[in-house]
């Protein structure tokens, strides 16, 4: 018999055992990359957040509180749209642009979609190009953004990506790539949206957020649709840089008092919290993933030894030494530590992929890497639990293992 | 018929031809000045007299309004020759069309737009105007067709010219031929020794004594994106706009290769 088959040999006839020694470590491997892998998405998803939006800031209505940023507008509550003149004419430092918005639910040939108006930038842009007597805008810290007339960002389309759009006429529509699909509108069509009709002057790209299924019209069109009168329900105000935008909240509070205003970092705080707790809960599974995988593998690697003495008692005395002997059980305990560590990966990820968007709200996928660390830390706390064990198993006198007989 | 009848009738259908043409055209006119607000009306009338038009922008007859008018008419009181004050209701729905223009039908009131003989508007104030606010309304000549041209979102290059040349540089006119840049783009023209540049110059920063040609790049809203010498080159320029994030959108544009 060779190495390798005395080792199959015995976890084949002992399969319990083998199954037990497993198991902890299995169940330990399989939280901590469930955990760890929907951290890791959840992370990227607001670093990418950050770096979209960090420079923007929202004013909401007093009382109104914020889970997604892309829903600022999903509530009952507005604010007075004389506010986005109030900003316009200000002049103040950083803001590259302004974009209010009315959400109105209507139904859409029988279908349920959110009318958002939103005033094209052409509107405002005179009003922030008029300063008190000075070419030049005040400006410090980051570069500053040019408003030149440019095809590419100023065709409707570029609204999924700008979050402006340039022009848009009274009773011109743009809409959202899921409403688009699902009604099977396209450029030039025409739409009736409570009672009047409007033409699809662009379809959008899918981004993946609520805007998929908005379809967009002009500010004061809906307004005068809906009659919510001068209302809005959020500004947008894009800053040119995150320090800019964090100086802004202060000027922001003091000019419109009635209003609250809030920055991603504060949409994100929740989730940022949340995934700091879930880093830590990672690192304290991986603490019961050693000491309960540990324990439970050095006690069963214990009992395997107590039990396999003859059976070492004869290797030893057909002349095994006691190097060998150890690496008998410590490469049992390898292979025991990798199966527990790659079954918990393939565990751990597939729970991931069911947790992820349900708890977290965010799209996941395995990461290949965590394979490594779960089978590299499953395989160091089997060596580690099954040494003294081991060394144990190495120890015993053949003759002493006879007299039992 | 004879020849004598003949040619009084022709010179009677002529005249007739001619009075009917003129008579169409006094139609003409009154349809055309009919449809302008008496406000619009002013302000050509202020533009034609190179005028500055001061539009105070109101709601309601409150504190703030007459305030802001009194202000208004006692900083202009002794610049008549320059300036003058207008008075607009913005519910007035023979001013719709001018509210419309200027896009203040949602803004606060009141409100006051300093608009140049060009068009431009030179400064807008809410609620609150003195003496120091109307003083610098007033802006120098070529700082309102740079204001006026960046308000209709165009690049300016402004040729600031020390010396003989009236021409602009080269690299700026080899610019301004780029057809993605040809509509998008103005060339403004300057001297430095203009006595009514004192105040833009001072804001470029560009000496008195200067002996050549400087070009100012600049992009709404009002950002300085460089200043050039006289061998600026339209690379450097399509550089500069590409660096501030504003090319002409293609990045393999034949026109737009240095």
């Amino acid at each position: 018999m060779t190495f390798t088959s005395i080792i199959w040999k015995e976890l084949r006839e002992r399969p319990t055992a083998m199954i037990t020694s497993v198991l902890s470590i299995l169940l330990g491997v399989t939280a901590l990359v469930a955990i760890r892998n929907v951290s890791v998405f959840s992370e990227q998803e607001v670093a990418g957040k950050l770096d979209t939006l960090g420079a923007n800031v929202l004013v909401l209505p007093k009382g109104v509180t914020l889970q997604d940023y892309y829903a600022a507008d999903m509530h009952e509550e507005t604010i007075p749209e004389q506010h986005v003149a109030e900003l316009a004419l200000a002049g103040l430092t950083g803001v590259e642009g302004l974009s209010p918005k009315l959400c109105v639910p209507i139904k859409l040939q029988e279908k349920s979609a959110t009318l958002t108006g939103i005033l094209p930038q052409a509107d405002l842009q005179t009003m922030a190009a008029w300063q008190g007597g000075r070419l030049f805008k005040k400006h410090v810290g980051c570069k500053a953004k040019i408003n030149v007339a440019n095809a590419q960002d100023d065709a409707p389309e570029a609204l999924a990506r700008r979050r402006t759009i340039q022009e848009l006429h009274d009773h011109e529509a743009v809409i959202g790539a899921d409403i688009a699909g699902t009604l099977g509108l396209n450029t030039g069509d025409a739409v009736d949206m409570l009672g009047e009709t409007f033409t699809v002057i662009a379809t959008l790209e899918p981004t993946g957020t609520i805007d998929d299924t908005r379809v967009f019209a002009h500010l004061h069109t809906v307004q005068r649709l809906a009659g919510a009168g001068e209302v809005v329900n959020v500004i947008e105000v894009m800053g040119c840089c995150e320090d800019v935008a964090n100086g802004l909240v202060d000027q922001l509070g003091t000019m419109l008092p009635d209003t609250r205003i809030v920055t991603i970092a504060n949409v994100v705080e929740t989730q940022v919290s949340i995934n700091r707790m879930m880093t830590r809960l990672s690192y304290l599974f991986l603490a019961i993933l050693i000491a309960v995988g540990g324990a439970s593998m050095a006690s069963a690697m214990y009992a395997n030894v107590m039990e396999r003495r003859r059976e070492i008692g004869t290797l030893m005395a057909l002349g095994a030494t006691r190097r060998f002997v150890t690496r008998l059980f410590l490469v049992k305990a390898g292979l025991l530590g990798l199966a527990g560590g790659l079954g918990g990966y393939l565990l751990g990820s597939g729970l991931a992929l069911v947790l992820g968007p349900n708890f977290a709200g965010v799209a996941v996928q395995p990461i290949p890497s965590l394979a490594l660390i779960a089978a590299g830390t499953a395989v160091l706390v089997s060596f580690a639990a099954s040494y003294f064990p081991a060394r144990r198993a190495a120890g015993l006198d053949p003759c002493l293992c006879f007299q039992e007989v | 018929m004879n020849l004598k009848t003949y040619g009084r009738l022709r010179l009677l259908v002529a005249c007739g031809t001619l009075f009917g043409a003129m008579a169409h055209c006094e139609a003409a006119d009154p349809v055309k000045t009919a449809s302008l607000s008496k406000t619009e009306t002013s302000m050509a009338a202020n533009s034609r007299q190179e005028k500055y038009s001061f539009i105070m922008f109101w709601k309601q007859q409150d504190t703030a309004t007459n305030a802001m008018w009194k202000n208004l008419q006692a900083g202009l009181a002794d610049r008549s020759d320059n300036a003058a004050p207008i008075a607009v209701r913005v519910n007035d729905p023979a001013e719709a069309a001018l509210v419309d223009r200027f896009g203040v039908s949602r803004a606060p009131m009141p409100l006051m737009l300093a608009v140049a003989p060009n068009g431009a508007v030179t400064a807008s104030y809410v609620r609150e105007l003195d003496a120091k606010k109307i003083d610098d309304a007033f802006v120098t000549p070529t700082m309102t067709r740079c204001m006026l041209a960046m308000q209709n979102r165009k690049v300016v290059l402004l040729c600031v010219h020390g010396d003989e040349q009236t021409a602009p540089p080269q690299g700026v006119a080899e610019f301004k031929a780029i057809p993605c840049y040809q509509n998008t783009s103005e060339i403004v023209h300057m001297r430095v020794d203009d006595p009514a540049e004192g105040k833009f110059l001072s804001e470029l920063k560009i000496r008195r004594d200067s002996r050549t040609t400087t070009t100012v790049f600049m992009a709404p809203p009002g950002v300085m994106l460089g200043k050039y010498p006289a061998d600026v080159t339209k690379g450097q320029l399509i550089a500069e706009l590409r660096a501030a994030g504003k090319g002409c959108g293609d990045k393999n544009c034949k026109h737009c290769r240095p």
